[in-house]
């Protein structure tokens, strides 16, 4: 198997609102894949049909070969999930959630898990119920890595974490998956957390796919370059080829490019715009996300 | 990994079933009392005659009625809700274990809980009214009974079904049916009046079918 997720067509509709429109996208193995989208965009309706838990109105989506609608329980064995808020049983205790999730999983590595919980410094039969949101990612992630999965899927893992657990959950995250070879497709709304954790960024625009790149390529080929000309206002447009985006503010002109300087300032001079020489602004991965979706 | 799904459920009930156990020992208690004050008071020859013609006993055993209805009532929330707040359900439908043997478990164990009690409270009964009446009153007595025991799961069963509804309008309309089927079973007040008991039995044996539609319903996400 050379893709561990491969979504062909993908195209999802809730009621007449189409949400995802021809969708196509592969996840290579042994990779971290971030996936970040504004809200709206179809980001967690593509982890619901990856999750198996919506059927796609038509297309298909392969997780390790199989359609995510219809998993074998086998291949459910080799996914690890993380839901959004950091689900899990809480009406357990610490204990007893081991107890219940080690029964399922065969290579089941319950060392994973106490250390994790040795670090909580909580009693064994703490209810997760009573737990801090920190605290319960912390059980969740612990499951998660005593299940052994070969792919971990992790929905807005950042949601509710102080930046404490954040940090300790990316940690952790890195060097278990490092280690492992393991491959974690992930979301979050905090795009730092992203940056620092991925491989490869997956950006999802209205309806469609973005852009899906190693995240040190973006960065190396994604511009932002500025200049000031207070006539030009309107005159420079997005477009598929050159700019990718374009802000203005004031005379203070900024565009978002794949393509070098020297591109961009031939490709202005066909809009009749003369310039000598543009300021490159470097970027964080928030500001490239920002600068290919817009902050609108 | 269905001693896990067992041991899962009973983490949930455990307490409730406790607590239904007790409410069924002090309830077999107040049943005793009863049946001595009304011998007591009414003498032997008077008490026979409103147990015969008044169904006396069937009418002072409300809990009999009530009891399985609140315990299949209990029980249907108490497994259920936790599953559907948050969607946690979803953790249950990744499981390694297919989606149809997953809600078959579970509401079988708590089923099985259910009936246990049924039974404990069934065989206390037939107990309790077996020291002081004959065979034949016992008899009639528990016959009467066996549509509140059906009643019991027919709550159980049918809240299981409504609470894994993803819809609330399905929901809604689901509750207006299954207070209609629930209440069949607890028409009549004498005894023999239930002549089409089968069919009742035939009613609740179909039942765990809609916990099944119903919780594929949510697994495909059905808004």
């Amino acid at each position: 198997m050379e893709h561990v997720i491969e979504c062909k067509n993908l195209t999802h509709y809730y009621g007449d609102k189409l949400v995802l429109n021809d969708l196509n996208l592969k996840v290579e193995k042994g990779r971290i894949f971030g996936i970040l989208g504004k809200n709206g965009m179809g980001k967690t309706t593509t982890i619901n049909i990856l999750m198996g838990f919506l059927r796609p109105t038509s297309g298909q989506c392969l997780v390790l070969g199989e359609e995510s609608h219809k998993l074998s329980p086998l291949t459910r064995q080799k996914i690890g999930l993380l839901h959004e808020g950091h689900l899990a049983y809480d009406f357990m205790t610490i204990k007893q959630v081991e107890n219940f999730y080690a029964r399922f999983f065969p290579n089941w590595k319950a060392d994973y898990y106490w250390d994790l919980m040795g670090k909580l410094g909580l009693k064994d039969n703490h209810k997760i119920k009573n737990m801090s949101c920190g605290q319960r990612s912390q059980v969740v992630l612990g499951l998660i890595f005593a299940q052994d999965p070969e792919l971990l899927i992790l929905d807005d893992y950042s949601m509710g974490l102080d930046p404490g657990y954040r940090a300790l959950f990316i940690d952790y995250l890195q060097e278990y998956v490092r280690e492992k070879n393991k491959t974690v497709f992930l979301t979050s709304h905090i795009i730092q957390d992203v940056e620092k954790v991925a491989d490869d960024t997956i950006i999802m625009g209205y309806q469609k796919l973005l852009l899906k790149m190693p995240l040190t390529t973006l960065k190396k080929d994604f511009h932002r370059f500025e200049f000031r000309n207070a006539n030009v206002n309107g005159v420079i447009k997005a477009d598929d080829n050159t700019i990718t985006n374009v802000e203005y503010y004031n005379d203070k002109i900024t565009l978002y490019s794949f393509k070098s300087e020297a591109d961009v300032i031939k490709h202005l001079k066909t809009l009749g715009i003369t310039i000598e020489k543009l300021t490159e602004i470097p970027m964080s991965l928030e500001e490239a996300f920002i600068g290919l979706t817009g902050k609108y | 990994m269905l001693k896990a799904i067992l041991y899962k459920e009973w983490i949930k009930l455990r307490w409730a079933v406790i607590v239904i156990a007790a409410l069924t020992v002090l309830s077999l208690a107040y049943t005793i009392g009863m049946i001595n004050y009304y011998v007591e008071f009414q003498g032997a020859f008077q008490n026979w005659m409103y147990v015969i013609g008044k169904s006396l006993l069937l009418k002072n055993i409300v809990f009999v009625k009530v009891l399985p209805l609140i315990t299949g009532l209990a029980f249907a929330l108490i497994q259920f809700v936790p599953e559907m707040t948050n969607k946690r359900m979803r953790l249950s439908y990744h499981l390694p274990i297919s989606e149809k043997k997953l809600l078959i478990s579970s509401a079988g164990f708590g089923y099985m809980f259910l009936l246990a009690e049924i039974v404990f409270l069934f065989f206390g009964l037939w107990m309790v009214i077996s020291m002081t009446y004959p065979t034949e009153i016992v008899t009639k007595v528990l016959m009467s009974t066996i549509p509140w025991f059906l009643g019991g799961s027919a709550i159980y069963f049918m809240t299981a079904f409504i609470i894994l509804e993803p819809s609330w309008i399905y929901r809604i309309i689901y509750a207006v049916i299954s207070y209609g089927l629930i209440e069949l079973n607890f028409r009549a007040s004498t005894y023999d009046q239930y002549q089409n008991l089968w069919a009742l039995i035939l009613i609740v044996a179909v039942m765990p079918l809609t916990v099944m539609f119903a919780g594929h319903r949510f697994r495909r996400g059905t808004k």
